[in-house]
């Protein structure tokens, strides 16, 4: 009996320090971009890919922003107040971050299209290489960009570059891609670069949207169709 | 069953047991050397400069990497013999040349935020990665014959805890001093900082270099007045030797005539200019994007505006444009002793 008594007096102040103080429960959701390209086999090197519209592309850059996801949870929604970084050409941003207090059931529906506009001011994120590359000149109205799209269209043996830059004095767009009915865990955000280049004429249209602010809002409008939720495959 | 006599022994060893089973891992460094450790510099406003998990820079480090930055005995029995690497990278040049024939030379200069290096970026890293290559292909350091020089011997041991001179342990304390090799304190960084005012000039040239006519900022951002990136700005129409730029080095078509982009800090008191050197004046180098700018397939797409590739610059918009780029000369750093010749 001695002997029970010792070993328990010994095993209660051990299990006492190494318990944990209780945490409030938290999801972490981590949904996944899907780059889609409607006209071929996309890729990452400087092959060109024919679009629907029957030229050719390739791209040599792809950053952009996205705001303020919101998700419903039946009749409510709640919105993450935060913008993230998305870069085709690294993988480690190729996933929208959600953190959720309490757990599941919530189903991915709006965001906004490059930064909010109360976040676009210069110096507001952090100065990591990813924003600074962003960053738009104080000079031209400071902030940063919503998206950087450059690279070259081939038609007909010509050549045609194209740097599609939006931002101020253009605002966030909101996009509310396809309804969905799956939840967060089991949703990817499939990114069609495609539609960017829907209705285009390389041989007309401006290619070059920097301090082209029309053509920048066409852009931003052209983005509505790019984005949309699909199941996980 | 314990006996009696050996209960206490039994208690003190279940508390060991306890107490080692709670523990959290311990931050304090094991390391009790003398050296004495300091952070990678980081001005404000510049981006966290990249630093490998495994490496700590120490003032003793830094130290030890700027005896071997200038002593030309890094390249015995080399091929380099007889240079070290201020023999072409000199301070008062900002790290870099003056009037110098052959390949413009590279400036080491906040060279700490750089992911690829050399004009087609064939070396990609960090900074230990770029002097491991300086170390074992361009200089071909011997270790042995720095051995025999008891100042080495000992600094690399104090350095490193044990004896022994190698090329990764030069790599690593030469990649430490050229991270201390930083550009912040321009008159156009006091400017940002509100402590100098920009002449007219200067101020309408900061003007035109961020504007879409100016258009230099795309590729030089500030801080660091580069966007670490490859770009064929129209130097040729026919790519071959070593106009071919990363396209030699990658067989990517689209990347023929494309080069890194060299930072504009301490740009004024360098050149010439471009991979080869062909423009020995900055005025040069703005009458070809002015007027110059050559149309072919892998032209990078910023160069292009709808079609348009001249900037058709004045000649006041080019002296406005000289007079910005001489803000980004660093006193400072060009006469900075603890970046000097030991």
């Amino acid at each position: 009996m001695r002997r029970k008594v010792f070993w328990f007096s010994l095993l209660v102040p051990w299990l006492w320090q190494c318990q944990k103080d209780p945490e409030p429960e938290t999801t972490n959701v981590s949904v996944p971009i899907e780059w889609v390209w409607e006209g071929g086999e996309f890729r990452l090197d400087s092959t060109y890919v024919l679009t629907s519209a029957g030229w050719e592309v390739t791209i040599s850059r792809l950053d952009f922003y996205l705001s303020d996801p919101t998700c419903l949870q039946g009749a409510s929604s709640h919105t993450f107040l935060k913008t993230t970084y998305h870069s085709l050409f690294d993988p480690t941003t190729h996933n929208l971050e959600f953190q959720f207090e309490g757990n599941g059931g919530w189903v991915p529906s709006q965001f906004y299209f490059g930064v909010a506009d109360l976040r676009n001011l210069t110096g507001y994120f952090p100065n990591t290489k990813e924003n600074l590359g962003m960053a738009w000149p104080d000079p031209m109205g400071g902030g940063y960009h919503h998206i950087k799209l450059e690279g070259r269209i081939r038609h007909q043996g010509k050549y045609y570059p194209f740097a599609f830059h939006t931002g101020l004095p253009v605002t966030a767009h909101l996009v509310q891609p396809d309804p969905t009915t799956h939840d967060v865990f089991h949703v990817q955000l499939r990114v069609n670069i495609d539609r960017w280049f829907e209705g285009l004429d390389p041989t007309q249209d401006p290619l070059y949207t920097m301090g082209d602010a029309p053509s920048m809002n066409d852009f931003q409008d052209r983005s509505q169709n790019v984005f949309s939720w699909s199941q996980k495959p | 069953m314990v006996p009696k006599a050996l209960m206490p022994t039994a208690i003190v060893l279940m508390a060991a047991v306890i107490l080692g089973s709670c523990k959290k891992d311990d931050p304090t460094p094991t390391n009790t050397s003398a050296l004495h450790f300091v952070q990678a510099p980081q001005p404000p406003g510049f981006p966290p400069m990249i630093l490998p998990n495994d490496q700590q820079m120490s003032e003793e480090g830094i130290e030890l990497g700027r005896q071997l930055y200038y002593d030309t005995r890094l390249s015995q029995g080399g091929p380099q013999q007889g240079n070290a690497c201020a023999t072409c990278h000199n301070q008062q040049y900002g790290f870099s040349s003056f009037n110098a024939s052959g390949t413009p030379i590279i400036p080491h200069v906040n060279l700490g935020w750089s992911e690829y290096y050399l004009w087609n970026g064939k070396v990609q890293g960090d900074l230990e990665d770029v002097l491991r290559f300086e170390v074992s292909e361009f200089f071909q350091v011997d270790p042995s014959f720095l051995e025999t020089i008891p100042e080495y011997a000992d600094a690399f041991e104090e350095i490193f805890g044990t004896s022994g001179i190698t090329q990764e342990r030069i790599a690593l304390v030469m990649s430490q001093f050229m991270r201390s090799q930083v550009s912040y304190n321009s008159k156009y960084d006091q400017w940002v900082r509100g402590e100098a005012n920009f002449t007219d000039a200067e101020f309408r040239g900061y003007q035109l270099f961020f504007s879409e006519k100016g258009d230099c900022f795309h590729c030089h951002q500030p801080p660091l007045f580069t966007d670490q990136k490859f770009h064929n700005i129209g130097l040729d129409s026919v790519f071959v030797g070593v106009n071919q730029g990363r396209g030699e080095y990658t067989g990517d078509p689209l990347e023929m005539g494309t080069f890194k982009t060299p930072t504009l800090r301490n740009v004024a008191v360098r050149n010439p200019y471009m991979h080869d050197g062909r423009f020995t004046l900055l005025r040069q180098v703005l009458q070809h994007y002015s007027l110059e700018v050559k149309e072919t397939p892998s032209l990078d797409p910023l160069m292009s505006h709808n079609g348009t590739i001249v900037r058709n610059f004045s000649q006041t918009e080019i002296d406005d444009l000289i007079a910005f780029i001489e803000t980004l000369t660093d006193p400072v750093f060009l006469s900075d002793s603890t970046l000097s010749k030991p």
